[in-house]
């Protein structure tokens, strides 16, 4: 069964999140934290990996990109309200950007390559 | 040398000081009669018929003639009544001294003050009667000439210094013209930075909120098409639910996507940080959008990407990453169906060019017309703000750059965006 590691601060959008992937056949992790989504990341070497861009601490582009060092192999997704990231273009290299509300059927398709 | 505006408001007040004081001068002059006719009755009672109507003639004249007349001719008239009236006295009392004293004093004010050459006939006017008469009155010649050389010369010195009053007033007035038009250009400046500050704030609340509300909208939508799914699969919906699930749902998720679209679009005309200048590589900012627009296109449609290597440019990459997604976002809404969005880049001399164009439904030119305008949209109400495009510009002419466009009806429509290449080092 894949992997799905989530990644927002904020409780709601996990506990969707979670629950759509769940019933799509996914095993899902949740963090609500950059640095929890770090431990879990480099622990478990989930399959993908969708983080939220605006957090505290850190954001997602950069969250991502330290994903990219610790788990390589990990697909990564950035759900983002689009304009928020325009200035971190550069260390988003390999990232799939998906805008913030999701299509749930784009979300999962973007996703589903791990699974194949 | 320009001749006075004699309906500039300083050279009236000019002209009526001078008048005033020839009328006390002429005041002064029967002062002087006066002096040397006392104690005979008859002349004293003589002088004061004539300092009234001397003092009366000047003020008739200053507020009659130069109201109705050229200034120029009333002040002849006026210089030539009152020689004309002393000629007449001195005749009267048989003594010729007042007219010799009273006229430097009108030579000194006998130059034209509305045009070049009155000056000359004033002082002719001046000089010929009261000379007539004080020779045909018998009075030496070398009189007559020693006067009319004093007249003369307190007259030329007198216009020097009108002339230079005149030169003075000019260049004053030059230097008036060209602050005022600075201060009309300052002014139309401030008026246009203010309403740059307004969309600016408007744009910093808007993002702000956009942003809030977005996350929470994120899950509902969510949910709510979770919702609506589970409805329908269960195949025995309790009766109070079977409305639920067959209209209210529909129309609540319906709104939401409202509500969605609005937010994006509140979020894609301005962010709400500012982010400092640098040197940056449009492409970058290209790919990013055309990614983030990629998410929006619908089957059968595509942005095909074809990137030439550009020079770097100087500024906000986070702006103009913004104007390349709100230009790709437009792009990808104008296809009716399917279609492509084609982006190139291009090194264009002194600038960066970046062309997106569309197979969409193109523009009219009324459309064009009004397309940078704020609030100007063509989407149905609840679908845009009307605000991407006139963001775009904004930020676009703040880089030093250029948008164009190339439009027409079910042509299509191109955008060409130009940016100055950074001259800086690198």
């Amino acid at each position: 069964m894949p992997t799905v590691l989530i990644v927002d601060d904020e409780p709601a959008v996990l506990r969707t999140l979670k629950r759509l992937f769940h019933r799509r056949g996914f095993e899902v992790r949740c963090a609500s934290s950059p640095a929890q989504a770090l431990k879990i990341a480099g622990a478990e070497r989930p399959d993908v990996v969708i983080s939220d861009f605006k957090m505290p601490e850190m954001n997602g582009a950069r969250l991502l990109k330290e994903i990219a060092a610790c788990a390589p192999a990990t697909l990564r997704i950035l759900l983002s309200g689009q304009i928020d990231i325009a200035g971190e273009a550069i260390s988003l290299a390999g990232v799939q950007i998906l805008p913030k509300p999701w299509d749930e059927e784009k979300l999962l398709r973007a996703c589903q390559r791990s699974k194949d | 040398l320009r001749a006075f505006d004699p309906s500039d408001p300083r050279v009236k007040r000019f002209q009526g000081a001078l008048t005033k004081f020839g009328a006390v001068g002429g005041m002064l002059n029967g002062l002087l009669v006066l002096a040397f006719v006392w104690p005979d009755r008859w002349m004293i009672a003589a002088t004061i018929v004539y300092c009234v109507i001397i003092a009366a003639f000047n003020t008739w004249v200053t507020v009659k003639l130069y109201r109705h007349v050229k200034p120029d001719s009333a002040e002849i008239f006026r210089a030539f009544g009152n020689v004309t009236m002393q000629v007449v006295l001195a005749q009267f009392t048989g003594w010729i001294l007042p007219v010799w004293l009273i006229l430097p004093f009108s030579a000194a004010f006998a130059d034209g003050i509305a045009s070049r050459f009155g000056g000359r006939w004033r002082i002719a006017i001046l000089l010929v009667p009261a000379n007539a008469a004080a020779l045909l009155a018998g009075q030496p010649l070398r009189w007559s000439l020693a006067m009319t050389f004093i007249s003369l010369f307190i007259w030329a010195m007198f216009s020097l210094s009108v002339r230079a009053i005149r030169e003075m007033l000019a260049d004053s007035e030059d230097q008036r013209a060209a602050l005022e038009k600075a201060h009309e250009e300052l002014k139309a400046w401030n008026t246009h930075a203010i309403a740059q500050e307004k969309l600016t704030s408007i744009g910093m609340l808007a993002a702000g909120m956009a942003h809030e509300i977005n996350n929470p909208m994120s899950f509902v939508t969510s949910n709510i098409e979770a919702l609506i799914a589970d409805l329908e699969s269960v195949p025995e919906v309790p009766a109070p639910l079977v409305e639920y699930r067959h209209e209210i749902l529909a129309d609540t998720l319906d709104g939401c996507q409202r509500v969605n679209s609005i937010v994006a679009d509140l979020r894609r005309f301005a962010s709400g940080e500012v982010q400092a200048e640098e040197l940056f590589d449009v492409r970058d900012e290209v790919d990013a959008a055309v990614r983030m627009a990629t998410s929006q296109t619908r089957d059968g449609q595509a942005i095909r990407v074809d990137l030439d290597a550009v020079p770097t440019v100087f500024g906000s990459p986070r702006q103009i990453g913004q104007v390349m997604l709100n230009l790709l976002m437009n792009g990808v809404q104008a296809l009716d169906g399917p279609g492509e969005v084609h982006v190139t880049t291009r090194h264009e001399g002194h600038n960066v060019a970046v062309m997106i164009s569309d197979t969409g439904v193109g523009m009219s030119q009324a459309t064009l017309d009004r397309l940078f305008q704020p609030f100007f949209t063509t989407k149905g109400s609840g679908k845009g703000t009307g605000l991407g495009l006139a963001v775009a510009h904004g930020i676009v002419k703040q880089h030093g750059g250029c948008i164009d466009v190339a439009s027409a009806p079910g042509a299509g429509t191109t955008f060409t965006i130009r940016l100055p290449i950074s001259h800086a080092i690198a």
